[in-house]
């Protein structure tokens, strides 16, 4: 009787991994070299001083990393060869459909591998054409289907008997559009990435460039968790991970747990113990379209504020969260993605003065983790 | 998945709709049934012919800060027309493949005694089969009649407003949902509003939760918005083609959209006819 | 400080079982206007509303509410046995002292960290 609905809550997972950057077979490279788009980057850093340093450095990056939003493309342009060549073939591109749900719409996607994904719906599939299979997430009766187009291969070229036909699937009939978000990384220092948006406008595409947000919030006076990199499930001289997890979610949404204690009626979340005092605490949160190179440089710059050496602004541990994009067709490398009641996909770092990480990694209902 | 649809906006009002519909798609909705309720099928005939005159309700004028919102996120809205006939007796059920009444896209009826249900399930030709679920039904729904109606593809469908509206409504709402759901074993099932204004409408995502409380189970009830509604709108273009499986379309009629069938270089479509199929085999017409 | 083997000791766990808490985001809106609510009428609001649908042994799980913001949205925490129960609930909620309204559910997830973004709802400023 208490529980009717025991299945129904969303089966979502949460991978935990303990490791060292020092490890030589530490997983964090590959982990954020596949995990091809993010949404948003926050970072926590208690005890630090000199965030408006971080800050300062990430609007410098932020004019090398540009990314655009361009609007209505149709998707052929995307096996346009001209493009294929230029783009596809050189240098990394990232590409992903914006503002597209992809549990109701049409998705698309461009990793670096060279394949283009579209995540399509029955009624599209069956119009279009083009061989796929269906969503794995998907019951006997499938409703979502996958193409998958591998744009790499030489034969994939105009004349050529698939090209030709994929070209005549996309072009014309459907009039498949999307806005999509780009960006890429030239395979040359002497060619600029901007020169992606230069191609599309030269179709008479509307390109924006899409400005980064970042918001800084200072919590002062804040209670934050005794933590020790080896020590995983709370004892009584440190927090465990799954309490860490949870205040970490706290500051990152600004809750103020100063006045929670057991007994609130409104609220019973409050500092896991034991605890210590922290006078400062930096939230710092950025918006935008990210690739794995700003991840990693992102992650880069925690783990130097909080290995430096210098008693004076001692930062014993701090965290950076990558959130991927909610409707992004795949979470990590080429593994499938989608959105049940939610469509979480993000890689937590918290990262220790001694170089440990603890890596936390939620995916949500639909996703296929391990 | 298919797109969320709501297939049963029971407001009249033009005002109230257009409040409705930005309220609609801004939670997520992208195909919206406006319903015409009849509550008599007799009306037409011996008394005279301005009695129960049923006409098609105006489309819906979307308000400039609602078309703003569509073109910000690219969507688009399918407006659909619905008439639900209330059942009182199993008389006078020729009215419904009358053209006055073929001319809406979905047809429902609410058959209120176990005869009309047993007529609904078996030989009516409609597409939803409504129950009045804030009131204890008056007959129990049999199993063999739920069967045979989702086997002609017929689905049953859940009005959740109601229950936001009043509590009593809510208890019988939800115990005769177990009830249906039972007996269906969930199959067929779609969750509609049944929204009379704008603040009883919830989004997709809650009613995919709801569903669980009306004995669905999670996948189900995130179809009871999205797939089931579009088999619902699919057996009715099927049940407009009467009983086919293979439309004809005058080459001279094809919509612009559809001009690239008589391109491809299949021997077919050199005929001055060519087929669309319907709900039926992938990507064939595309084949060259 | 800990020993040169035990660094690089790796640890992998993986909770597949529900996760303890569920954290919706969600904010509560008045026909017509919006209406003042501070965090402890909206924790009255939200317990009558698990009473009226289940009880009060539906509603015996403590439902926290985390925060408030000024814009009047409000992260709330629930055990997972009671998930489904909550969001039912907000849902089915449709009048507070006779005044219809309706909680808007923005986000659910199984961990607090995601609510703090919401890629569905970011609003490219170059779009608008």
């Amino acid at each position: 009787m208490a529980a009717p609905f025991a299945n129904g809550a969303p089966n979502s997972k949460l991978v935990f991994e303990k490791s060292s950057f020092d490890d030589p077979k530490s997983s964090h490279e590959r982990v954020l070299n596949t995990k091809y788009f993010t949404h948003n980057a926050s970072i926590i850093l208690p005890y630090s001083s000199s965030a408006a340093q971080l800050q300062f450095e990430i609007s410098e990056i932020q004019d090398q990393q540009v990314t655009y939003l361009i609007r209505d493309v149709p998707v052929h342009q995307l096996v346009d060869k001209e493009f294929i060549e230029a783009f596809v073939k050189k240098g990394q591109l990232y590409i992903l459909s914006q503002r597209r749900h992809i549990d109701t719409h049409n998705c698309a996607a461009v990793f670096p591998t060279g394949h283009l994904l579209l995540h399509i719906t029955k009624d599209t599939y069956e119009q279009l054409g083009l061989e796929g299979k269906p969503s794995v997430f998907s019951s006997l009766k499938p409703t979502k289907y996958v193409v998958d187009i591998d744009l790499k291969p030489d034969s994939f070229t105009p004349g050529r008997k698939g090209y030709d036909r994929v070209l005549w699937c996309l072009k014309d009939r459907l009039g498949l559009t999307f806005d999509l978000l780009i960006s890429w990384n030239p395979h040359d220092e002497k060619i600029c990435a901007s020169s992606v948006s230069k191609f599309f406008k030269s179709k008479g595409l509307v390109v924006s460039p899409v400005p980064w947000c970042v918001q800084t919030q200072w919590q002062n006076k804040v209670r934050t968790p005794v933590l020790d990199s080896t020590v995983v499930t709370a004892t009584e001289d440190a927090c465990g991970r799954a309490e860490a997890w949870e205040w970490l979610g706290a500051m990152a949404c600004g809750i103020d747990l100063s006045e929670s204690c057991a007994d609130n009626y409104i609220s019973t979340l409050s500092c896991p113990t034991p605890s210590g005092s922290c006078p400062r605490c930096c939230v710092l949160s950025v918006s935008g379209f990210f690739t794995p190179v700003t991840t990693k440089w992102l992650l880069e710059k925690v783990r130097n504020e909080v290995e430096s050496k210098q008693e004076k602004n001692k930062v014993p541990w701090g965290s950076v969260t990558f959130h991927g994009f909610q409707d992004s067709p795949v979470s990590v490398g080429s593994r499938e993605h989608g959105f049940f009641q939610e469509g979480d996909n993000l890689h937590s770092f918290l990262t220790f003065c001694n170089k440990d990480y603890w890596l936390y990694s939620a995916y949500g209902h639909h996703d296929l983790c391990q | 998945m298919a797109a969320f649809a709501d297939l049963h906006v029971a407001s009249t009002d033009q005002q109230v709709l257009q409040d409705v519909f930005q309220t609609a798609i801004k939670l997520g909705f992208d195909w919206l049934a406006v319903n015409t309720f009849l509550t008599d099928l007799k009306g037409k005939g011996k008394k005279g012919q301005q009695q129960n005159q049923i006409c098609q309700p105006e489309p819906v004028e979307l308000t400039d800060q609602t078309r703003q919102l569509l073109k910000v996120e690219g969507r688009k809205v399918r407006q659909i027309s619905r008439l639900t006939a209330l059942l009182d007796d199993t008389t006078n059920t020729h009215k419904l493949v009358s053209p006055e009444v073929q001319a809406f896209d979905l047809l429902a009826v609410q058959p209120t005694n176990e005869a009309a249900f047993k007529l609904a399930c078996c030989t009516l030709e409609v597409d939803i089969i409504v129950l009045n679920m804030t009131e204890k039904l008056s007959f129990y729904i049999k199993r063999p009649l739920v069967n045979l109606a989702i086997e002609r593809g017929m689905h049953f469908e859940i009005l959740y407003s109601p229950a936001v509206r009043d509590s009593t409504f809510r208890q019988n709402t939800i115990s005769n949902a177990l009830q249906l759901t039972s007996v269906c074993k969930g199959k067929n099932v779609i969750v509609s509003s049944g929204c009379e204004k704008a603040i009883e409408l919830r989004g997709p995502y809650d009613l995919s939760n709801l569903g669980l409380l009306f004995g669905l189970s999670s996948p189900q009830s995130k179809n009871a918005v999205s797939k089931n509604c579009r088999a619902v709108l699919k057996h009715a273009e099927a049940r407009k083609m009467m009983k086919s499986v293979v439309g004809v379309v005058k080459s001279s009629q094809l919509s612009p959209g559809d001009q690239w069938i008589l391109d491809s270089k299949r021997p077919l479509s050199a005929l001055p006819q060519t087929t669309q199929e319907i709900e039926q085999p992938p990507a064939k017409k595309g084949k060259t | 400080m800990t020993g040169d083997s035990e660094k690089h000791s790796y640890l992998r766990q993986v909770d597949k079982s529900p996760a303890p808490y569920f954290y919706i985001k969600t904010s509560l809106e008045y026909e017509g206007r919006g209406l003042e609510t501070d965090s402890l009428q909206l924790k009255h609001v939200i317990m009558q509303s698990m009473t009226e649908v289940f009880g009060q042994v539906g509603a015996s799980d403590t439902v926290d509410v985390l925060k408030l913001s000024a814009s009047g949205e409000a992260l709330l925490r629930v055990p997972s046995r009671s998930f489904v129960k909550l969001w039912g609930a907000l849902t089915l909620f449709g009048k507070y002292n006779g005044l219809p309204c309706v909680f808007r559910v923005q986000q659910v997830s199984s961990s607090l960290m995601s609510l703090s973004c919401n890629s569905r709802t970011w609003d490219i400023p170059a779009m608008s």
